[in-house]
């Protein structure tokens, strides 16, 4: 069954669900190189990711000024539009913590995958709000230097009184973690950081973490306050990819097109405003930054 | 009518197979098509030449002695994959033909060379970037504006000013 090597091969005809098969024999980190090949490859690598995750563990470290550390453990559960849902990997696993008054909150400082506890995927840390009882949702959106992109996440708790025998005790509170989501960018090893003392110092210094949000929502957090946490209040309807084009004729490669971005929010005015942001823009003031540069809208 | 002991098998251009059906019995597709009711002169095998049928058929008298368990899945986790020095043939084999195994084995409906033949082509798409992959596979649905590129990453600033 020997030949003369052809290439390429061709991969078009293969069924989607046969890519998807060979995709699942990659490692993880690989997958996440391998997404970037076509539109066609990166849809097959996002079930490929949610098979490989099904295996998975996802934890959180929690403390309260480096005391009543917990660790709980997330299992798989669902994959659905690109975000992975996770939950205890051991139900009803709670930690007490105590909201009284001079003492810090309870602080997430990381997110580990796996059995490798030296690899931290939380850019930023985030307060774990325990003051008031009931469910509560801590909304994250890590921008990543390493793949310019944005990474979100969601941790869902509830907070109930902590009682010893009959009586309530003051001040106490246990946590019960529920569920943490993200998207599967979010799990990317490539984005990860060795948890060593400068990464540390750097996640708490604060001018450096500016691109990383933190929300905590009351209660079970809803689309919508999802959609304006992510997107900054502005739906997806005003969100634009930045293009760039190339001039024609031009063979100049000192100024590279640039990456598609999505671009929410306000954006500086600086030359020229595009007719078509105009119209369909209510909310955000986009601009096009160079001749070159076209606004796409997302939603197309 | 043919032989209960053996199996015929018709390629997308003609070409008759006739083999022993133990040699499918790992094939769901061919063992629904014997329990089924009807004419069972021979079977179809559409989308598959002669000359990747002849490579499947191969593979299966191989392992038709083979004692182990059908998989259900050829992507089994509880099953973890062991190289066998009796399907080396496809190791050299070309990536195309490769892929055409893998999609004939796909139509027949056999998990173990499912799982052979994307493993191995697995292995040779491990470690290579994408622009090696592109160039091995030539994907006809690239675009520009969905897909990042190693090279043309741009990022957003603090006001959304694009710097490089």
């Amino acid at each position: 069954m020997s030949g003369v090597n052809r290439s390429p091969a061709n991969m078009n005809t293969v069924p989607n669900e046969i890519l998807q098969t060979i995709l699942e024999n990659l490692e993880i980190d690989q997958l996440f190189q391998v997404m970037k090949v076509s539109v066609r490859w990166r849809e097959a690598v996002y079930s490929a990711l949610s098979v490989r995750f099904q295996d998975t563990t996802v934890t959180l470290w929690i403390d309260q000024e480096g005391h009543r550390s917990c660790q709980p453990k997330f299992k798989f559960e669902s994959y659905n539009s690109k975000i992975i849902r996770f939950v205890p990997l051991k139900p009803n696993g709670a930690e007490v913590y105590n909201q009284s008054f001079g003492l810090q909150k309870p602080v997430l400082r990381l997110i580990t995958v796996g059995t490798n506890e030296h690899i931290d995927y939380l850019e930023k840390e985030g307060n774990v709000s325990v003051k008031h009882t009931g469910r509560k949702t801590l909304l994250g959106s890590d921008f990543s230097s390493s793949d310019k992109q944005l990474h979100t996440w969601s941790f869902s708790y509830s907070v109930d009184h902590f009682y010893r025998g009959d009586r309530e005790v003051s001040g106490e509170r246990v946590l019960t973690p529920e569920s943490f989501e993200c998207s599967i960018s979010f799990l990317n090893p490539a984005r990860a950081h060795k948890a060593k003392l400068l990464w540390y110092l750097k996640k708490q210094t604060r001018f450096l973490n500016k691109n990383h949000q933190r929300k905590k929502i009351n209660g079970d957090a809803t689309s919508s306050d999802v959609e304006d946490f992510l997107h900054g209040g502005v739906s997806k309807d005003d969100l634009y990819r930045i293009k760039v084009h190339k001039p024609p004729g031009s063979d100049d490669v000192s100024q590279p097109l640039s990456n598609p971005l999505v671009i929410f929010g306000t954006l500086t005015l600086i030359t020229k405003v595009s007719p078509r942001v105009d119209a369909t823009s209510s909310r955000a003031s986009l601009a096009l930054l160079d001749p070159r540069v076209e606004l796409v809208p997302f939603c197309t | 009518m043919s032989d209960p002991a053996n199996i015929t098998l018709v390629t997308m251009d003609g070409t008759t197979f006739t083999v022993p059906s133990a040699y499918l019995h790992r094939s769901k597709l061919v063992q629904d098509w014997l329990r089924s009711e009807g004419d069972k002169q021979a079977m179809e095998v559409k989308h598959v030449t002669p000359f990747v049928l002849q490579g499947v058929l191969n593979f299966c008298e191989i392992h038709a002695e083979d004692t182990s368990e059908p998989l259900a899945d050829p992507a089994d986790p509880t099953k973890p994959f062991e190289a066998d020095p009796r399907d080396d043939a496809f190791r050299g084999m070309p990536d195309d033909q490769l892929l055409q195994f893998t999609m004939a084995a796909d139509i027949l409906q056999i998990p173990e060379l499912v799982r052979l033949t994307a493993q191995e082509m697995a292995s040779r798409i491990d470690g290579k970037s994408p622009d090696q992959i592109r160039a091995m596979f030539n994907p006809d649905d690239l675009a520009e504006e969905d897909v990042d590129s190693d090279n043309e990453m741009g990022e957003v600033g603090e006001e959304g000013a694009i710097s490089k």
